[in-house]
Order: structure tokens, then sequence, then C-alpha cells
């Protein structure tokens, strides 16, 4: 101890002479001046000493200074931090690492660990590497503390720094220890909750590490000074004393670190304690001794190290250096000590907190994620994106904007990436990419907010999430070790030939099922024991069965269901071993469309819910009569049945009932007095109305009728007599006094014509007259031909506007009812004009030259009439093209669906020779195991106990067996061959039937 | 003499927890399945329940947590939930840090909640540690966080480096043109998306998706 102090003393007095007898004395000392701080600051000791011993003021000031230093370098190392680009716009801020759970009251600390934080997050703080910033770190503490070398020798600096134990530190740092950082999930330390008992240490390395160093850095340093002076005998004294005692501070600034070393060990051991840890390691009697010495030791000035020393020797340590590595040893032991048993798990299935779920909308995908178009309908209600750029700032306004730019662009490429790389990708989001693509439109905002927050991108690798639990069951549980590299494994499958491998595994896995159950044929028959070969009509029991066979066990279960044109019904569902799993009837009821129908049985294995096997058959129920019901009048004007007759200006509504007979490859066509007046598909809305205004009809008797059109043959006819009384307009116009009147008038012309040799023999510019009559006439006649095409088309286009007159609201309603009046009043005009093509009008023509007014007049009603004809014609042939059509759509349908019924055949044939095949190799392995039991027992009673065979034995058992099988491989060779011949013939009668039905669904998807 | 492995009761236990471990998984895997189709809360219940319990059974199963977080995972607008699954998919990776698809998860949770910076680390974190993962499925996301971030130039800078080393890979070359168009670098930036039509390892997809986009551009810049 006196050594000690007259060490320090004679180096004191060498520089500075700023002790006083027995004890530091700091009054000399101005701690506002950051010189004589550093002074102090340079000797842990003296550091220590001022802790200890220093005033509050005088503390106080020591801190103020070299605080006000450290806030004027880290501004500038912040500075710099945040120009880089990986921490632009974050908050960055040095943080002093201290022990988690230390002290916080004010005292001095003699180092400093410090580290650079950023607030990378909303209240998430990560540390800045230390790469980013510590050089600067240490030139700026040079640069501040007098430091009189070159600022750019990093070596340099970092030494200086280190005279005043400045350290740049981060969770990488080789001192820092896993449950010391705060740098996880929890942003705590665990080191804390091991120390309370409520963790378990999770790097017992790593903390003997830590402090093992801490202590090991300040001997290194001693050790350096040490040999500093032991190769230099002839140093100076003053220069030898001065070493000295650097040795001395370094080995004081050691046992310091040491000390945190063994707190850290008894606090450790005792949480473990706490927790109910066992075999922890005992220290020995030595080392608890010197653990004790260690911590009374306070490292100041006035503490003897050396004497620390010799106590450490009498408790059998060598030095520091060595009390130092049996502490790291003991730290690491605490990784061997005995957990506690297990608390046993609650095996409950302890009910969530569903009060949080309650509501719908807390899951986002609830009601969404039925299907993602639906969830990309719902955003589209509303960005939720865009909630986070909400507010005043324009910045972050122009930054949501962008960013939503961005992903419109970014999104699709992870998508379109998954479809490139063959994985299933949602239909709709694939159409939705696609058509973006296409259009070389950015996806909505929404689109893009739900994309990106509701996870649709994501959907394929929460797939490869669920599908290896599904895995694990595949393989059973001996694979669990295994089940750590399939997660891997699958997503691996980004390529497309691992994925086609795994496919291929998995598909092996489900052939053994398949085989394993071995699921018979489904047989139909009706209720008198008749094998159903034709099809089953209304109200008739239909039975399905299938044979049990030994596997019918409590094993499995087994699905019964019916396809129906656009869904399924399932009949039952029940384990396999029921007395009635194997069978399934039903009646067929009205409501059931004729058509054919497929009975489906389904297996499953009950505990993995594995799908083992599936058998399809098909049935037909017959056609029913096709009836087209009685037509009801409705008078749209009074909403009432129409009784009796009825007056001018009503709107009607003649209909009949559609049934579920009616289907596409019928025509329904319309008609009044045997005058086409509607034709639509019968699938078509409004197929069974006609709609009908009264309004410029004449009075009299008018047939309705409707009749169904398959394969141009009418299968069924109704009709209904509507009676119309118009006094009002009786004069106006008849269609037959019309018809009568143009038959009456090319009768005139051609009459007329008879006569014009006697008028006119010589006369060429009569002649010229008589041609242009004769042109008329022949006008005249085929304007009937096509006023009767118009008079079609006219009704048509009535029959349109009443259409949309039901369709469209009241307003629309009036105005279309006067167009519909317009053009009935055309068609009136039309009919009036007609006595101008009369023979008497003709015949004035021809016979009174002069009259040219009247025959330019006639001429440009002749042109209209032509261009009118002109448009029935294009009508008619649409018409036309229109049945045309909708004929060849009935006539491919009805292809497809055969050769879907033959496709299905086939595969089922496929699937039978499958078997074959499948059973047919599985022979020679029989044989092979077979064998090998015959051999087996054929040694035990050789050896005359079934305890013990010898290798050999077994061996050789392998050998023979090998050999049969291998050669029951050779002879079954040809029979595999023929089978697996067959696979291919009808492998390639199934791909012929797909081709033909694709390309008749490619002509059925052209119309 | 037969002779057997001798099991002593803790292990014993320790099995049967295992096994039921593995059955509730599998529930909770058909529930989650379920309530997808469904829509029935029930259904996500029951899920949720299996999960929790399965991954208490055995908390040594990684698939248990990482089921449980993505059930979690699906409650977007309720921010306990939230971070019941990013610590449950922490979890699943402390467990087995190679689950590759549950750093996907995880980093997708950390993008719903805005957590951008740490959705960056797990992404990053993810292309280092395997080439596997160095697909548009990730990069584009990872490019999009840093936008999001708004640390576009460190996302160029990262991006410039990824490319170094993977010249033809179609997801570093499109994320990295995206990232220099938004740091007003659109020349260079259509100079990748032609490396992606003509130099890359891209599919017809990517390329037609790349042709439609430097079309735009040009298209925008006229």
């Amino acid at each position: 101890m006196k050594k000690r102090l007259l060490t320090a003393l004679v180096v004191a007095s060498l520089s500075t002479q700023l002790f006083a007898q027995g004890a530091v004395d700091f009054s000399k000392y101005d701690f506002t001046k950051l010189d004589d701080v550093l002074k102090v600051f340079e000797d842990s000791r003296l550091t220590r000493e001022l802790n200890k011993s220093g005033t509050p003021a005088q503390k106080q000031a020591f801190n103020d200074t070299i605080n006000g230093l450290y806030n004027k370098i880290d501004q500038r190392v912040q500075d710099k931090v945040q120009n880089q680009n990986k921490y632009k716009d974050k908050k960055v801020k040095t943080d002093d690492f201290s022990t988690p759970g230390a002290s916080k009251e004010a005292k001095i600390n003699t180092d400093r660990d410090v580290r650079m934080q950023s607030e990378v997050e909303p209240g998430l703080k990560k540390e800045v590497p230390s790469k980013y910033w510590e050089d600067d770190y240490y030139r700026e503490f040079a640069r501040e503390t007098g430091f009189d070398g070159d600022l750019n020798n990093k070596a340099e600096v970092r030494k200086h720094a280190e005279k005043y134990r400045q350290l740049v530190t981060d969770k990488g740092h080789i001192e820092a220890s896993l449950d010391y950082s705060d740098q996880n999930a929890k942003a705590r330390s665990n080191i804390l909750d091991v120390k309370s008992g409520n963790a378990n240490l999770k790097d017992a390395e790593g903390l003997s590490r830590m402090y093992y160093e801490k202590g090991d850095e300040q001997l290194r340093q001693a050790q350096k000074a040490k040999q500093k002076l032991n190769n230099n005998p002839e140093m100076p004294e003053a220069e030898k004393l001065k070493l000295q005692d650097k040795i001395n501070m370094h080995e004081s600034e050691s046992v310091a670190q040491i000390k945190k070393g063994v707190k850290a060990l008894e606090e450790v051991r005792e949480g473990m304690k706490k927790q109910g840890y066992t075999n922890l390691d005992h220290p020995n009697e030595n080392f608890i001794k010197a653990s004790e010495i260690i911590k009374e030791f306070g490292s100041t000035m006035s503490e003897d190290v050396d004497g620390l020393k010799a106590k450490l020797r009498e408790n059998g340590f060598k030095d520091i250096e060595d009390f130092n590595q049996k502490l790291s040893v003991h730290n690491e032991s605490l990784k061997n000590a005995t957990p506690p048993p297990k608390k046993p798990a609650s095996t409950d299935l302890k009910p969530v907190k569903t009060a949080k779920f309650s509501k719908m909308e807390a899951l986002g995908k609830i009601g969404d994620i039925v299907s993602i178009s639906q969830r990309l309908e719902k955003a589209k209600q509303g960005s939720y994106w865009l909630a986070s750029f909400e507010g005043n700032d324009s910045g972050l306004e122009t930054a949501g904007k962008a960013l939503l730019i961005a992903g419109a662009e970014l999104l699709p490429i992870p998508i379109t990436d998954y479809m490139d790389r063959g994985f299933d990708v949602d239909e709709r989001i694939k159409r939705m990419i696609e058509l973006s693509i296409r259009e070389g439109k950015p996806l909505s905002d929404a689109e893009i907010g739900l994309m990106m927050l509701g996870g649709a991108i994501s959907e394929p690798a929460k797939m490869m999430v669920i599908e290896p639990v599904f895995q694990v069951f595949d393989a059973g549980k001996e694979l669990r070790n295994l089940t750590s590299d399939s997660v891997s494994n699958y997503f691996q499958a980004a390529d497309n030939e691992i994925a086609q491998k795994l496919n291929e595994e998995r598909k092996e896995a489900y052939l053994d099922r398949k085989y394993t159950f071995s699921l018979g044929e489904i047989y139909k028959y009706k209720a008198n024991g008749d094998i159903i070969v034709s099809p089953v009509k209304c109200n008739e029991n239909i039975f399905f069965k299938i044979e049990k066979n030994e596997n019918w066990t409590d094993k499995y279960r087994i699905k019964w269901e019916l396809i129906l044109p656009g869904r399924t019904i399932t009949l039952k569902e029940e384990n396999t071993s029921s007395p009635t799993a194997n069978t399934a009837s039903f009646t067929i009821v009205e409501s059931l469309n004729s058509g054919l129908y497929t009975i489906r049985t389904s297996v499953f294995e009950k505990a993995t819910n594995l799908f083992v096997d599936r058998r399809e058959d098909v049935f037909t129920i017959a056609e029913k009569p096709f009836q087209l019901g009685n037509i009801t009048a409705l008078n749209r004007n009074t909403n009432q049945i129409v009784q009796g007759q009825v007056a001018n200006d009503v709107r009607i509504t003649f209909g009949v009932d559609k049934t579920p007979e009616w289907k596409g490859s019928q025509t329904i066509e319309w008609l009044i007095n045997g005058a086409l007046y509607k034709s639509k598909n019968a699938l078509e809305d409004s197929s069974n109305l006609l709609y009908f205004s009264t309004t410029g009809e004449s009075s009299g008797t008018y047939n309705v009728s409707a009749r169904a059109i398959q394969d141009g043959k009418i299968i069924a006819h109704t009709s209904y007599n509507l009676v119309i009384k118009l006094a009002e307009i009786e004069n106006e116009f008849k269609w037959e006094d019309w018809e009568e009147e143009v038959d009456d008038s090319s009768q005139k012309v051609a009459d007329e014509e008879s006569d014009t040799p006697v008028f006119i023999p010589d006369s060429n510019e009569v002649r010229d007259v008589l041609n242009a009559a004769a042109v008329k006439t022949s006008q005249a006649n085929s304007n009937w031909s096509s006023r009767s095409s118009q008079a079609y088309s006219a009704r048509e286009a009535h029959e349109k506007q009443m259409e949309q007159i039901e369709a469209e609201g009241q307003r629309q309603q009036q105005a279309i009812i006067a167009a519909h009046n317009t053009a009935m009043q055309e068609i009136k005009k039309q009919a009036e004009s007609k006595p101008s093509f009369s023979g008497i009008e003709v015949s004035d023509n021809y016979t009174n030259t002069a009259n040219s007014n009247q025959y330019d007049d006639q001429n440009e009603d002749s042109e209209l009439q032509e261009q009118q004809a002109e448009e029935a014609r294009y009508l008619a042939e649409q018409e036309q093209k229109k049945a045309e059509k909708a004929q060849r759509t009935a006539i491919l349908k009805s292809k497809i669906e055969k050769l879907d019924m033959e496709i299905r055949n086939k595969i089922k044939i496929r699937a039978d020779i499958d078997k074959k095949l499948w059973d047919k190799n599985a022979e020679p392995e029989k044989e092979r195991k077979k064998a090998f039991a015959m051999c087996m027992d054929e040694e035990t009673k050789k050896m005359g106990s079934w305890s013990y065979h010898s290798k050999s034995a077994v061996s050789s058992c392998h050998l023979k067996a090998d050999k049969i099988k291998e050669n029951m491989k050779k002879s079954i060779q040809s029979s595999v061959n023929a089978i697996e011949n067959e696979i291919k013939a009808i492998q390639s009668q199934i791909d012929q039937l797909f081709e033909e039905k694709g390309k008749l669904e490619e002509e059925l998807n052209s119309l | 003499m037969l002779h057997i492995c001798a099991v002593n009761a803790n292990e014993q236990i320790n099995i049967e927890y295992y096994e039921l471990s593995q059955k509730r998984l599998k529930i909770a895997s058909e529930f989650y399945r379920k309530w997808q189709l469904s829509g029935d809360i029930s259904d996500y219940e029951k899920a949720l329940q299996n999960a929790n319990s399965a991954a208490e059974l055995d908390q040594e199963n990684d698939k248990a947590f990482a089921l449980l977080g993505l059930i979690y995972s699906e409650a977007i607008n309720d921010p306990e939930s939230l971070d019941l699954a990013t610590n449950a998919f922490v979890d699943a990776l402390v467990l087995n840090p190679e689950n590759f698809a549950v750093q996907v998860q995880l980093a997708n949770i950390l993008m719903k909640q805005k957590r951008y910076w740490s959705a960056i680390e797990v992404y990053e974190n993810l292309l280092t540690k395997s080439e596997n993962m160095i697909t548009s499925a990730n990069t584009a996301p990872l490019a999009l966080c840093y936008i999001a971030d708004r640390r576009i130039e460190a996302g160029v800078d990262y991006f410039a480096e990824l490319e170094k080393k993977y010249p033809q890979n179609s997801g570093v070359l499109m994320a990295y043109s995206l990232l220099l168009k938004n740091n007003d670098q659109m020349e260079k930036a259509k100079e990748y998306i032609y490396k992606v039509i003509y130099e890359s390892d891209a599919g017809e997809k990517q390329k037609a998706y790349a042709e439609t986009l430097l079309n735009k551009w040009t298209e925008s810049a006229q």
C-alpha cells in the first residue's frame, strides 16, 4: 500500500504535484476546464478517487465539462452518420452503453462505451453498426482532446482515444454478449430477466467472453507496459516510475472490470437457482474468497493492486489474469447447469381472446380472403394504404403518391415472376396482372394498397408455410428431423425442376395410399335390381354401390357426392366401417333437369384427412317432354290480366312460363298473325316474353303465338287471340286493305302495259316514259316484298322499343312511346302514300307527260324505298347469321359434352390399367418379401430359436430374395411392356380427344 | 430376448406432447384453410386455439409458431394481433433460422405494420443467406420498402452492389431499375430495364412486363 502510494505520489509530483498527503487533493483542479478534466480522466484510478472522495460540486463540474466534450463530438459524428444514404432522414443519437440494470445515480464514469442508435421506426431504436462511425468518433475525440498527431491516422487517433478508455461499440463487438444486447424483438436485455429468475441465459459463452475481454484488455495494456520497462533497463528512473504507475493503473482497472464479471456470475447463478436449475457449477472456497477480495477492491488511487495480487496468490491464484481465466470458466460453465423439469404444458385448448375479433372488420381477410377479387373490391372502396400519408404535410403526401406509383409498377413483378416459374397464382390476380400488362396501365391505388398490406403478394409464400405442415403428416413423424429442411426445400422449388420433383414425390405418396385402399368401381342400379344403362326418369329411385374389402375400416371415411352443373351436393359422409358406407341412393325429383350427372365417391384417411382415392360414374336423367304453357297477356297500363278486348294505346306483355327444360339449343319465336315478331335464344332474358302496344294497330283479332324450335324443328307451340277494338282510328289504315291495294296496283299496271302500243307506237319520248313506268311498276312490286320485310323490321323495332320501355324508367318510357308512335306514323304514311303507286296515278302519268312535278316526287319516294329495302335486307342477313351462330353454338356445346364423357371414360380405363401396371410392378417385391420370410423361417428352424440370426444368415436370405426378385422382374418384363403399351395407346386416345375438345372450345370461344 | 429402448417418464410425456402438438398443428391448418373459404369466425378461432396449443405443447416446433404467426397475421386491422404475429414468426425463426418462408412472412407482416426498416433487414438477411431467395418475389417488395421508408438512395446503393454479383438476375435488375427511376435517374433506369428484356434470366411474362414499363416511361417522358 505504501509502495503503491509512494509510486503514485512520485509520479504525480513529477508531473503535476497534485497529490495531498494520504489522499488526492482535487481542489487544485479546475474541472470547468477540459485540460484539468482530462488530466484526471487519463488515470482511471484518479477518476475513481474523484468519484469516491470528490465534493458534489467537483463531480458536477467534471461531469458538465466532459459531457460538453461528448456533446460536441457526438453532434459532429451524428451529422456525418445522417448524411449517409442508409440513415438519411433517420434520427440518430449516441448512447452511453452501461451495464444493464446498473445504478443510474449521478456518478462519474471512468470510461465510455458509446454506441450510436437510430430511431429506424417509430419507437424502435437500432444500433448503427460501428463501421459507419467509429473512425469519425475517434478522430473527433482526438481533435477535441489535444491530440497533436495526424488526425487521418486511424490507428493513432484510436490509440489516443483508448488512453481515455473510449470505446465505440455495437452488438457485433467482441465484448457484446447476446444476453446483454437490447437489439432484439423485445428491445430489452435478457440478462435482466435472467438475474431476476425469469429467463434462461441464452449465451453463457458470450457472457464469459465479454467479462474476460473487459479485464484482459486492461491486463494486455499492463503487459505491454511491463515489456517496455523490461526491454529498456537504461530508462530514466522517473520514466520507469511513470511506466510502473501505468502498469498499476491498468491492473487496477482490470480488477474493476473483473469485479463486474464476478458480480454477474453471482447474480446469474442466483437467478438460475430461483428457476430451479440444478448441477450449477460450485466454485471452490478459494475462488469464493478471491471473489470477495476482488469485490472489496475499489480500483482507486489509494488502493494497492500489488496487495490484491498477493492476496490472490494466497488463495491459489497466480495473478489477476489467472483469476480472470478461472472466472471465465465459471461463467461459461453456467451453460452446463441442468434446467428444471419442464412445467407440464396444459393440454387444454385455451379460449382465445375473441373480443378483439368479434367484429368482422378486425380480421382483414374475413370477407375478403374468401376471394382475392372480393378483397380487391373491398379495397376499391377505400384506400387505407393512404392512411399513413394523411395529414397536412405536403412532403408526406408527395412521398405517398410517389410510393403508390412505385407500388403500381413494382407489385406486379413478383406475381409475374411466380407465374413464369410455374407457381399457382390466384386466377383473379393473374388476370388482373395480365390485363394491366396488356393495357400498360398501372393498377389502382387501392389495389396496390391491398396487395401490399393485404398480403396478396405473399399468398404463394403463405402456402409454403402451410404446405410443409401437411408434408409432415404425409411423411410421418419419423421425418421430423428432416422437416427443418422441407421448408427450404420447398422454397427452393422456385426452380421448376425441383418443384416438379416435389410434386412427383407427393404423387408417389398419394399413389401409395390409393393402392393400399384399393377402392372398387361404382355399380348403379334401379329399385328392381336392374343395372342402369339407359336414362333414368323422374320419380325413379336409383342406387349406387361399391364392393367393400378388408380395408373398409375405421381408418378411413367416405364421401358420396352428386355433381350437378355448377354445384356439388354431398349425399353423405361416414366411416368406411359403417354398414351403409358403401351404398347411396336417391329419388330423381322433378327439379332435377334432364342431362348427364356424375356420382362421385371420395375416400380419405381419417387421421390425416389425406385424400386416398376417388371413383366417379355417370348417369343420365331422361329428357322430359317439352311443353310451352299457355300464353297469358298482361295489360301493363292497369297491371291486370287481359280479359276480353283491349283498346288503343294499351301496352301488353305476353308471356309463357320458362321451365328448366328450356335450353341454349332452343330458339323461342313469337309471332303475331303468323308474322315473326321476335326470335330469341331460349336462355336469353325475356325470351319468354313479348312486349306489344296496340297504339297504331287496327281493330280486329290478333293471333299471338309462341313456338320453340330446336335443330330446325318446331318442338312446341302455343297461341293466344287478342281482340283490339279501336273505334277512333278504324278508317285510318288497314293492313289488309293495303295489301289488297298493292295487289290491285300491280295488276292495273300490268293491264295498262298491255295497252301501250295502241297509244304511243312510234313516239320515242312516250316510249321513254313507258319504259320509266315499267321500271316503276317493277319497283312497286319489289316494294311490296320489301315492305313486307319492312313491316317485320318495323315490328321488330317496335318490339325492341317496347322492351326498352319495360326495362327503363317511366320518363324514358314516355320518350320511347313517342318514338314508337312516330315509327308507326311513318309506317302509316308509307301505307297512305301507297295510292300514289296505284294504276290510276301511273296511268295519269304516262297519259300526261307534262305532270313532271309529280314524277319527281315519285322518283324520290322510289330512292327512299330502295334504301329502306337495303336496310331491311341487311337486318334479315344479320338475323340469319345470328340464328346460324346459335345453331352452331348448340352443336358445339353438345359435341364438347359428348367428348367430355368420352374423355372421362377413357381416363377411367387408363386408371384401371395404371393399377394393373402398379400391381404387376409390385409383384417382384412381394415375391422378394415372401422369399426372404421363407428363408428366415428355414434359418430359424436350423437355429431352433427365433431370437437370434447370424449376420451372414440374414445377408444370405437377402441375397436369395433379391435374386428371386430380379428373376421375377425379368420374367414379367414382357407383361409390363404390354401394359405400358396399353397405357400409351389409351393416353394417345385421351390426348387426341383433348385436342379435339380444345379445337371445339376454341371455335366456341371465337363464336 | 427382446430389447427395447428405455424411455423415462419425462421423455414419454414429451413424446405424448409432441404427438398432441402435431395433431393440433394439423387441425389448426385445417381450420385455417377452412376459414379462408368460409370466412366463419369460429373456424378462425379454432385455428388460433389449436395453433396456440400446438406451440405451447411442443416449444421446439417452429412450424407451430409459423402457423400461429400466419393466423395472427390475418387480423390486419388489429395491431395487437400483428405484434403477436411478429413475435410468433420471430420465435419460429429462432428455432429454425433457415425457414425462408417464415422470413418472407415476417417481412410481409412488418410491411403491414409499416415497419419498413425491419422488413428491409429481414429481406436483406434472406437474400444474403440464400441465393435462391434472390428472386423478384423478394427483391420487388424490398425495393418498395426502401421507397416507403424514403431511403431510395440507400436502396440504390444496396441494389448496385447486388447487381454486381448477380448481373443477370431479373429480380435484381427490375428492382434496381425501379429504384433508379424513383431516384430521378431515368436514363440509367431504362438501361437496366433493357437488361431485363435482353440480358436477364427473366421469364416471358417478366419480360413482357418490363417492356410495358419501358414503353410507359418512354411515353410519359414525351
